[in-house]
C-alpha cells in the first residue's frame, strides 16, 4: 500500500473518556505520531493519555505517520485508539 | 481476555520479543531471557535487557546516594567553575531492565536501575527528570515508581507497580474497559504479543525509546485487527 500525502486518522474513544465531536481528520504523512497525541491532549484538557493502535501497541511519539499508516492503515484510515485515566499505580 | 498472563505463556512471550528484537536489531543491546537457577520451578526466569543507553540532559549536580561520603563538598565548589567551560548538553547514561512476572496480579513487572557512564547508580529524582514532561509534572501518579527487592537478585531494583496493569492490556485488547464482547477470540495468539504491546506502553512512561523496527513486529497480528474495523 502506498503512503498518500495525507493520512485520514480514525478517533475511537476507549473506556469512559470522551468521544470527540471531530473524530476523524486528515494529517501530513510525514509529520510524527507526537502531533496526533498533541492533539488529542489539547481536546481532552488531559496530560495523561493513552493512545494505541489496532488494539496492539502504543507508537512512539518520534513514528512518523507514514511509517505507522504502511504498517497499520485499514481502508485507507489509521485508527488511533484513545484512553485516559489510567492508573499505573 | 482479563488482561493477565499465565506464568506459562509470559516465558513464551518474552521469548517472541527476545527472537524478533534479535533478527531486526541485532547490533543494539539484546533482550536474553535469563533462567532461574534458584527457583522450584522449572522454566522460571525473567528476561533482561542491560546497558541501554539513554541520552540525558547533562547534570552538573547528581543527587548523591545517602551513604555517599561527602566529605569533599567543600572541594567540588572550589571546582564550580570548571562546569560553565563544559560544553556538553547531553550526557548517555545505562540502564538496565529486567521484565520479571508478578503471581500476585499475574502480569509482568518491570524492574530498572540506571547508572551513568562512570558507574555511579542514578538515583530516583535524577530519573525521575527524564521522564516525559506532562508525565514528571504529576508527582502524584508517580509514586508507584518505587525500590523495591529484586526477587531473583535480593538487592534494592526501581520498580513500576504492577497494579494498573492487568486493566491496561485488558483494555487494549478488548476495546472495552468494562467487557471484550467485540475483542479478539480464544484463537487470536493474543497472548504472544502481550509483552511486545505491554513495553510499548511501559517504555514511554520510562523513557525507554524502542528502535524504530518495533512496530513492524506487530506485523503478523494486523490481520486479526482487520475484523474490528
Amino acid at each position: 500500500m502506498s503512503t498518500p500525502q495525507k493520512v485520514v486518522i480514525l478517533l475511537r474513544a476507549t473506556g469512559d473518556v470522551p468521544i470527540l465531536k471531530q473524530n476523524k481528520f486528515k494529517i501530513d504523512a510525514t509529520e510524527k505520531f507526537v502531533k496526533v497525541i498533541d492533539f488529542l491532549r489539547r481536546q481532552l484538557h488531559r496530560d495523561t493519555i493513552f493512545v494505541y493502535i489496532n488494539s496492539a501497541f502504543s507508537p512512539s511519539p518520534d513514528e512518523t505517520v507514514a511509517d505507522l499508516f504502511e504498517n497499520f492503515g485499514i481502508d485507507g484510515k489509521l485508527v488511533v485508539n484513545y484512553a485516559s485515566n489510567m492508573a499505573w499505580g | 481476555m482479563d488482561g493477565t498472563l499465565s506464568r506459562e505463556d509470559f516465558r513464551s512471550s518474552c521469548c517472541l520479543l527476545a527472537n524478533l528484537w534479535r533478527s531486526s536489531c541485532p547490533n543494539i543491546p539484546q533482550w536474553r531471557w535469563h533462567e532461574s537457577v534458584s527457583c522450584s520451578f522449572t522454566g522460571e526466569g525473567y528476561l533482561v535487557l542491560e546497558d541501554w543507553p539513554i541520552e540525558a540532559p547533562f547534570q552538573v549536580e547528581r543527587t548523591q546516594p545517602s551513604a555517599y561520603d561527602v566529605s569533599c563538598q567543600g572541594a567540588v565548589d572550589e571546582d564550580e567553575d570548571i562546569a560553565t567551560f563544559c560544553c556538553a548538553e547531553y550526557e548517555v547514561h545505562f540502564y538496565t531492565y529486567h521484565i520479571i512476572y508478578n503471581d500476585m496480579y499475574k502480569v509482568p513487572k518491570l524492574l530498572l536501575k540506571g547508572r551513568y557512564s562512570d558507574g555511579q547508580p542514578i538515583e530516583l529524582k535524577d530519573i525521575l527528570q527524564l521522564l516525559p514532561a506532562g508525565l514528571s509534572n504529576d508527582i502524584a501518579k508517580w509514586t508507584f515508581l518505587t525500590y523495591e527487592e529484586h526477587p531473583y537478585m535480593h538487592m534494592p531494583w526501581l520498580a513500576l507497580h504492577p497494579c494498573g496493569t492487568s486493566e491496561l492490556m485488558k483494555m487494549v485488547y478488548c476495546g472495552s474497559l468494562i467487557g471484550c464482547q467485540d475483542g479478539y477470540d480464544s484463537s487470536t495468539p493474543v497472548t504472544q504479543f502481550y509483552i511486545l504491546s505491554w513495553l510499548s506502553f511501559v517504555s514511554q512512561i520510562i523513557a525507554l525509546k524502542l528502535p524504530r523496527e518495533f512496530s513492524q513486529f506487530f506485523e503478523p497480528i494486523k490481520k486479526t485487527c482487520a475484523h474490528k474495523i
